[in-house]
């Protein structure tokens, strides 16, 4: 807690500019200097995790090293500028997507007040434009004529360790969630400026521990969190002991890396450990069981999220490509794909340029419906909710959506199946199929619109708990909107990050709400064959009629 | 004319000059944002500070008849999360009394005088009742993080250690031990 000086308290209460005026303070961004404090940035990669990531990748992580934020020494390498101008270069010729945006963009604002973190924030620095004015200064200073010659006149600006600092917090407050992209009339992703400028910052060393870390643990052992095949198998049969207590039925349908499964399931690592993921993968498991799915999950490749995509292109490739290994491996005829985030946005948008195409793979095909997935002709790759979409429609499944009474329901679109691979009415079908009470939070709120959960990209971490609670608060304040319109009890969502994440946004904004994967909906809803009577959902929480 | 009068008549403009003292503590560019009237999902934090100013203003107007509760909290949730040292985050609400003298001066009266420590009190009050939220949403968010540490949440947010690690740490230090 700072100490606060009575006597200048009361100075500054009353004489202060915009106290008495209303004035605002009028300087032009570009002589605004970032500051670093305790709860606005993530803290910095630890010494070893970049020298891990050195060894595989190398000269893409910069020196390993340990650097303190706050400090004013970054201990960057003394040609710090030359690496990090030179990276520009490297990807205005290898990314023409990268080109583009830094030359099209003309700044006609309409991306400028749809950023969560702006609206959350108010800083103008997480306007879209202005972020990527950031970076767009230095390429005018170095790659322009006219920056070049005219300086500042044409938006330019010399790369210095105050622009370095700069970057650092406002590419660490994006998180890629592409919704102004939706806005701009040019087609410019500002989220892949922004892999670019992370890109860039980690050929310093500039870098966050939560990133670099679970990519690491991904690379290593095959998940984010670093758990060896033996654990990892031993959490998922755990929730069988859950799921049996709930359906009173031992399933014993899950298999772990079993060669010639016809399915190979991937799913983000945290519905095996988390809550409130564990209770998605019980409704995954159940879903297999109740139509007898051939499926086998693999230890190896026991993580959906992608870290790599939240470093460089590189090792978003490696971790990508670890999946269709293991697929390749265990010769399977397809994968399905569990409710992650940005495994999706990766395999939608990167994977057929970095690993496709599959061609070892089958077009992904329903052995139930017969429905063929055109849709993933390339990458034979399914996502949960299709897959139960398409039970549903032909009518697969038996359900029984009252044991979803005691939720009123309303679906956060997450950003990367939503904008990332264009998922939008899926995830409602199945929910309208599971549950009697769904309710849409309001319509710039959702689909393509919708707000991120404020905490994606690796800014979920726990330090900067104040700075996600503002770039949550746009999507919070549609979830109370529904909450107080209609009782609304239940948030639910196809995201691992989000399940996460949208937790402690809730208990802030709206502690009444829980958070849930969809794929929990549904196992509530399945009626299995042989099961007991079902008193409480798979959270062992009553259901209506069995409370008390 | 009685003060409550004079509030009543004058509302619109003292609630937006109120509005404008903690707009102002946002940069220019986004001030001008804020400030618009737009959808409220569009501009959650513009609709939030609004909502939240006028409630106050029409509690200190009229009393208990307007249930302040729920507005108040809200705005003090907002104001909790701004990375700023609680005197700073709260100045803004005694700006209200500075204001009314401002706006009203020209309307002032000996009547206006007597009843002004009684709308000062009242105002003091709203402070020390926002004060309270405002350290409550603080207490709030550190319970937030607790949780997330607790639950296992941590182990995707965090990234802590995984449960076969720490099963090897307690075996070690039971070895220590004995």
């Amino acid at each position: 807690m700072a100490d606060t000086k009575v006597g200048q308290m009361s100075e500054d209460v009353v004489k202060a500019p915009s106290m008495m005026t209303g004035a605002v303070p009028t300087k032009d961004w570009m002589d605004v200097p970032a500051v670093f404090k305790p709860g606005n940035y993530c803290y910095p990669g630890k010494e070893e995790m970049a020298a891990y990531h050195n060894k595989n990748l190398p000269g893409l992580f910069g020196e390993s090293r340990t650097w303190l934020v706050e400090s004013d020494d970054w201990l960057l390498p003394e040609n710090w500028k030359e690496i990090i101008i030179q990276g520009i270069k490297e990807r205005l010729d290898k990314f023409r997507s990268f080109k583009i945006f830094m030359d099209c963009c003309v700044r006609c604002g309409a991306c400028a007040d749809k950023c969560h973190f702006f609206l959350g924030t108010g800083d103008p620095k997480n306007m879209p434009v202005l972020r990527a004015e950031l970076l767009r200064s230095v390429y005018r200073n170095e790659f322009t004529k006219a920056g070049k010659i005219l300086g500042r006149l044409a938006g330019a600006r010399e790369m210095t360790f105050g622009v370095l600092k700069e970057w650092f917090m406002y590419f660490y407050q994006c998180t890629e969630c592409r919704r102004c992209s939706v806005f701009c009339p040019y087609g410019i992703d500002t989220a892949e400026i922004t892999m670019m400028a992370r890109e860039i910052l980690h050929l310093v060393g500039v870098n966050t521990n939560w990133i670099l870390e679970p990519a690491a643990n991904s690379n290593r052992t095959g998940n984010h969190l670093g758990l060896q095949p033996h654990t990892f198998k031993e959490n998922a049969e755990f929730l069988l002991d859950d799921i049996e207590e709930v359906t009173g039925l031992r399933l014993n349908s899950l298999t772990f890396n079993r060669k010639g499964a016809e399915i190979l399931f991937v799913i983000p690592s945290a519905d095996v450990f988390a809550d409130p993921g564990i209770f998605t993968f019980m409704g995954y498991l159940l879903l297999f069981d109740h139509i007898g799915l051939d499926y086998t999950i693999s230890t190896y490749s026991s993580e959906g999220g992608n870290f790599g995509l939240f470093t460089n292109n590189e090792l978003m490739k490696k971790l990508n490509g670890k999946m269709y290994a293991e697929a390749k491996r265990l010769g399977v005829k397809w994968i399905l794909g569990g409710e992650c985030g940005h495994m999706w946005r990766v395999l939608h948008q990167y994977m057929d340029t970095m690993n496709g195409p599959a061609d070892f793979l089958e077009v992904p095909k329903s052995p139930i419906t017969g429905t063929v997935f055109e849709n993933a002709a390339s990458t034979k790759m399914v996502h949960i909710s299709e897959f139960t979409a398409d039970l549903i429609k032909h009518n697969k499944l038996k359900l029984d959506p009252s044991r979803n009474n005691h939720r009123k329901v309303t679906f956060h679109d997450s950003c990367n199946p939503a904008r990332g691979m264009g998922m939008l009415d899926e995830p409602r079908e199945v929910i309208k199929a599971v549950c009697n009470n769904f309710y849409e939070m309001p319509e710039n709120t959702i689909r393509e619109q919708t707000f991120c959960c404020g905490s994606g990209t690796g800014l979920n971490t726990g330090e900067i708990m104040d700075l996600r609670m503002k770039g949550g608060l746009p999507r919070a304040n549609a979830v109370k909107h529904v909450r107080d319109k209609f009782g609304v009890n239940t948030l639910s969502c196809v995201c691992a990050i989000d399940r996460a994440t949208l937790l402690a946004l809730m208990q802030y904004w709206n502690p009444d709400v829980e958070v849930c994967g969809v794929s929990e909906l549904v196992g509530n809803a399945l009626i299995m064959e042989g099961e007991k009577e079902r008193e409480t959902g798979l959270r062992f929480e009553p259901l209506e009629g069995s409370e008390g | 004319m009685k003060l409550v009068e004079l509030l009543a008549q004058k509302e619109d403009v003292l609630v937006q000059k109120w509005l404008g003292l903690v707009l102002g503590e946002y940069p220019a560019d986004a001030v001008r944002f804020l400030g618009k009237k737009a959808d409220q999902f569009a501009n959650p934090l513009g609709h939030n500070y609004s909502t939240g100013v006028s409630g106050m203003f029409r509690s200190l107007r009229v009393g208990e008849e307007f249930e302040l509760g729920p507005v108040l909290e809200q705005l003090m949730k907002v104001r909790a999360v701004q990375e700023q040292i609680p005197s700073k985050s709260l100045a803004f609400l005694f700006g209200i009394k500075r204001i009314v003298r401002h706006e009203c001066r020209k309307e002032w009266t000996a009547e206006i005088e007597q009843e002004w420590p009684e709308f000062e009190a009242r105002v003091d009050g709203l402070a020390l009742q926002a004060f309270d939220l405002f350290m409550a949403s603080r207490e709030r968010l550190f319970q937030v993080r607790l949780r997330e540490l607790q639950s296992g949440s941590y182990l995707i947010t965090d990234h802590m250690k995984c449960p076969s690690a720490m099963v090897r740490e307690e075996k070690k230090r039971q070895k220590t031990e004995s």
